[in-house]
């Protein structure tokens, strides 16, 4: 198709833009993980590596436990801590010891359970009990979006927080809470995460997060595995 | 300014990718999108742009996280040899040059609209 004289014809033609998504979708479709709760949870599993990433790099020690067959096998549906066989990981410092799940329930103050996508627990805590937010050491809500989050999520993950006594108001050192979304909030949904103001109770939010923007999931991580030291 | 020679035609191809893959959600969390920003007939390039913006926020970025997660874990030290999402297995050997070029195919689509990606986070 020609251009109007004086004009910059398109760069890009379509059919590489065509073969280049054709590879990308076929590809993970053929791994499964394509449609949204295959990729949801291909999103936790990262986040889920991420932190035992860092955990490493901070010299803690990791030890998997529950493998199936040589296989880590996480949830892809939220159930209680001792429902099903799954693995998890432990991490250890010399003045503590945690475990790192994905999908578990945690029970906040009014009783209601809350689904938290990556979290980490006091070693052994849901087993004889249910898990109460008292054992929660912090964790992850993890949107994998392509729009701007609609403002529903991050009024939710607030509410999720305060149940949970994660905010910085209900607890000693910093917020346990995150939400971490591969899409950016709106404003409105910054404003009520409190990024305007930074003493109200808060949610920290890390916003179009990927491999290579990840600063946030990363400080949050090592803010908190520094306890463990 | 168009995007391609033929953005109405990249629009009802990519569509058609999605929906053949499993990944129409994306599509229609776009339309979502649009429907809230267009009061007229939406505009070929402009969906098409909403299009590559949703993949590449989305998919675009599972296969280099998929790889950094198999970094991580396949550690000799950690002795585990793959990971299972629910009963879906993901070798950490096997997928590693597919996962490769799925990443290279990202970037291609995520080159033309690099400019509305934006890096933002807060709570630094």
């Amino acid at each position: 198709m020609s251009s109007p004289r004086g004009t910059t014809p398109p760069a890009i033609k379509k059919r590489d833009l065509v073969a280049a998504a054709n590879r990308l979708l076929g590809g993970l479709a053929s791994l499964r993980v394509a449609a949204k709760a295959g990729a949801d949870d291909a999103f936790e599993y990262w986040l889920w590596a991420r932190t035992l990433s860092i955990a490493r790099g901070m010299g803690l020690t990791v030890h998997f436990r529950e493998l199936q067959g040589g296989r880590i096998r996480l949830r892809t549906s939220p159930s209680s801590v001792t429902s099903g066989t799954y693995s998890h990981a432990e991490i250890s410092g010399s003045m503590n010891r945690i475990e790192l799940h994905t999908g578990v329930y945690v029970e906040g103050g009014s009783g209601a359970p809350h689904e938290v996508d990556v979290v980490a627990i006091d070693k052994g805590a849901g087993r004889s009990n249910p898990l109460g937010h008292a054992s929660l050491q912090w964790g992850f809500e993890a949107k994998l979006y392509s729009a701007t989050l609609p403002l529903s999520i991050p009024r939710a993950v607030l509410g999720t927080a305060y149940d949970l006594k994660t905010l910085p108001a209900y607890v000693r050192g910093p917020a346990r809470l995150a939400l971490v979304s591969s899409a950016p909030l709106s404003v409105t949904g910054r404003t009520l995460l409190a990024y305007k103001r930074p003493s109200y109770p808060r949610v920290p939010a890390a916003e179009s997060v990927r491999v290579g923007n990840c600063q946030t999931v990363d400080a949050f991580v090592r803010q908190h595995m520094s306890r463990l030291k | 300014m168009a995007l391609t020679e033929d953005d109405e035609g990249l629009v009802r191809e990519l569509r058609e990718l999605l929906a053949e893959n499993g990944a129409e959600w994306i599509a229609e969390q776009v339309d979502v999108d649009l429907a809230s920003a267009q009061e007229a007939q939406i505009d070929p390039t402009i969906e098409a742009e909403a299009l590559l913006v949703a993949i590449s926020r989305s998919l675009g970025a599972i296969p280099e996280m998929l790889l950094d997660a198999n970094e991580t874990l396949s550690s000799p030290r950690q002795n585990a040899e793959g990971v299972l999402l629910g009963e879906n297995e993901i070798s950490f050997g096997g997928a590693e040059a597919e996962l490769r070029l799925m990443v290279e195919a990202a970037a291609i689509i995520a080159a033309p609209v690099a400019h509305l990606l934006r890096d933002s986070t807060i709570d630094e």
